[in-house]
């Protein structure tokens, strides 16, 4: 890498840093291990920087790499929640901090019932909003196995008793009224 | 009601993660340790899939306090490891350095990223070093392989003046074992230095708010830093015969370097392997090299995950014009 592609390399992650962290803590459905595996993300993308054309699908796949080998993950014993999640106010970007912290122990616990592989698949499809047929690519399975695993694990999601009475008109109703699209 | 499920499942991971922001520690740590491995990879070549035939001969293990009195005062208590790294001494003590302004070195570089379907086969390449001004340019045939379908890199790089050591700069390092121990790490402290400064200008540019003090993690070791300096050297074709002699008897002096004899490198010639896993990054730098003249065949890094990076220097001539493009035409 020289210095053009540095700054190309920053600029990447200056758009995409954000997202790429955050597809990363729902992968894992863990804020240190999120962390560790966009880190290792970030390495594995500069190595191959200038032979990489879509930066986007190259890192979904590193992730997909790193959260499937089971072996590299269990190397750090998955902490309990976080109840006390640190925020940083002065971060102006924060736009509604509250409703995350309050939010992420509960959908962190009910994602953790599920398999990293199911796991992967809806947060493939809903957080990174890729077509079955894109999540059944990179998975390297067909896309009727994604689509009988999504409405399986969303079955589950929705049997959880954290989320329960989410998934209702009323508590949509209210979430749609909160959440900002960025 | 299935796409009333479809919303909440987005919004929840949506809103659960909106106040993660990726900050410029995790950019800079990238960039900073992707530089360092390019100057190192460049030169080490290693592989330990070629080397496990080899006989492993010891461990060096020498008192902190002998590390810095190298050379002959403990000659007669040498281990097997050190007797074969002097017995590489003499031999690249032996060998003259060809006359010529252009090196030429062709080699070829794997990566192999431990069953996750991105390896990659890069080569063979043609590196025309400048031995008056460090610069040079990269022919490349390059063969991409990997499922990723990644573009083809470009088949002529040019590198900027003093992208190489010139012969200048390696003939004013010291010769005295000793001595190119203590150059090996002021020069690396220097370097580290200016890796975290470069950091932390990085992120105030970002206009991100800097810790007081940067993340720094475990530091490396003295033996740490001079091994990475030496076997970063020891595949620079251009090194004077007393510098690669005393570069093996560095090595000789610095616990932790393993030594197998019989080895051989990934294209079957016979070797040396000489290694040491790094104390903090937890990687193995392996060198290969050709135990009747010394010269280096090999560089190669293992990551802690597995994945192997491996640079086989295949052969080094000397001219006094830059050759053409060998791949083209």
């Amino acid at each position: 890498m020289d210095r053009k592609q540095e700054r190309a390399f920053e600029e990447f992650i200056g758009e995409s840093g954000d997202a790429l962290l955050r597809l990363a803590t729902l992968l894992t459905a863990d804020r240190g291990l999120g962390e560790d595996v966009y880190q290792e993300t970030l390495h594995r993308l500069a190595a191959r920087w200038s032979r990489v054309d879509n930066p986007r699908a190259f890192c979904r796949r590193v992730m997909h790499n790193i959260v499937i080998d089971q072996g590299r993950l269990k190397r750090r014993q998955v902490p309990e929640i976080r109840l006390a999640e640190g925020h940083d106010d002065s971060d102006p970007r924060s736009a509604d901090p509250t409703s995350a912290v309050e939010l992420r122990p509960v959908l962190f616990s009910a994602l953790r019932t599920l398999t990293p592989h199911q796991r992967e698949i809806v947060v493939l499809r809903y957080f990174d909003d890729r077509s079955e047929n894109e999540v059944a690519e990179l998975l390297g399975v067909a896309p009727g196995t994604v689509r009988s695993t999504l409405s399986r694990a969303v079955a589950q999601l929705r049997e959880h008793p954290s989320l329960d009475g989410l998934f209702s008109h009323t508590a949509t109703d209210a979430m749609t009224r909160r959440v900002r699209y960025a | 009601m299935r796409d009333i499920d479809d919303d909440v499942m987005s919004q929840l991971m949506i809103q659960s993660t909106a106040d993660l922001f990726a900050g410029p520690a995790a950019t800079a740590e990238a960039l900073r340790r992707h530089r360092q491995r390019r100057l190192r990879t460049r030169v080490l070549g290693v592989t330990g899939v070629a080397a496990a035939a080899g006989l492993a001969v010891g461990t060096l293990a020498i008192p902190s306090g002998a590390a810095s009195s190298a050379g002959t005062t403990h000659i007669a208590q040498l281990t097997a490891a050190q007797q074969t790294l002097y017995g590489l001494s003499a031999a690249a003590a032996s060998f003259d350095r060809p006359a010529g302004r252009y090196v030429v070195m062709t080699e070829k570089s794997i990566d192999i990223a431990n069953g996750s379907g991105n390896d990659d086969e890069v080569g063979p390449k043609t590196d025309v070093i400048d031995t008056l001004t460090g610069g040079g340019v990269t022919y490349q045939d390059i063969k991409v392989t990997g499922a990723n379908g990644d573009p083809q890199p470009p088949a002529v790089l040019q590198a900027a003046k003093g992208t190489s050591p010139t012969t200048r700069q390696l003939d004013a390092m010291p010769t005295s074992p000793a001595g190119l121990r203590g150059f090996l790490l002021a020069q690396a402290k220097q370097q580290l230095t200016q890796a975290y400064a470069w950091e932390a200008q990085q992120a105030k540019k970002a206009g991100k708010k800097i810790p007081a003090k940067l993340p720094t993690g475990p530091t490396p070791t003295d033996n740490d830093l001079v091994f990475e300096q030496a076997a970063g050297l020891l595949w620079e074709p251009n090194l004077s015969p007393a510098l690669r002699a005393a570069l093996y008897k560095v090595l000789a002096d610095t616990p932790g370097v393993q030594v197998k004899t019989g080895a051989r490198d990934s294209s079957g010639r016979a070797a040396v392997e000489i290694s040491r896993t790094d104390q903090v990054a937890k990687a193995k730098v392996e060198t290969f090299e050709n135990p009747k003249t010394g010269a280096t065949l090999e560089s190669a890094w293992v990551e802690p995950s597995g994945e192997l990076l491996e640079d086989l220097y295949l052969s080094i001539t000397y001219t006094n014009q830059i050759p053409a493009n060998p791949y083209r035409g």
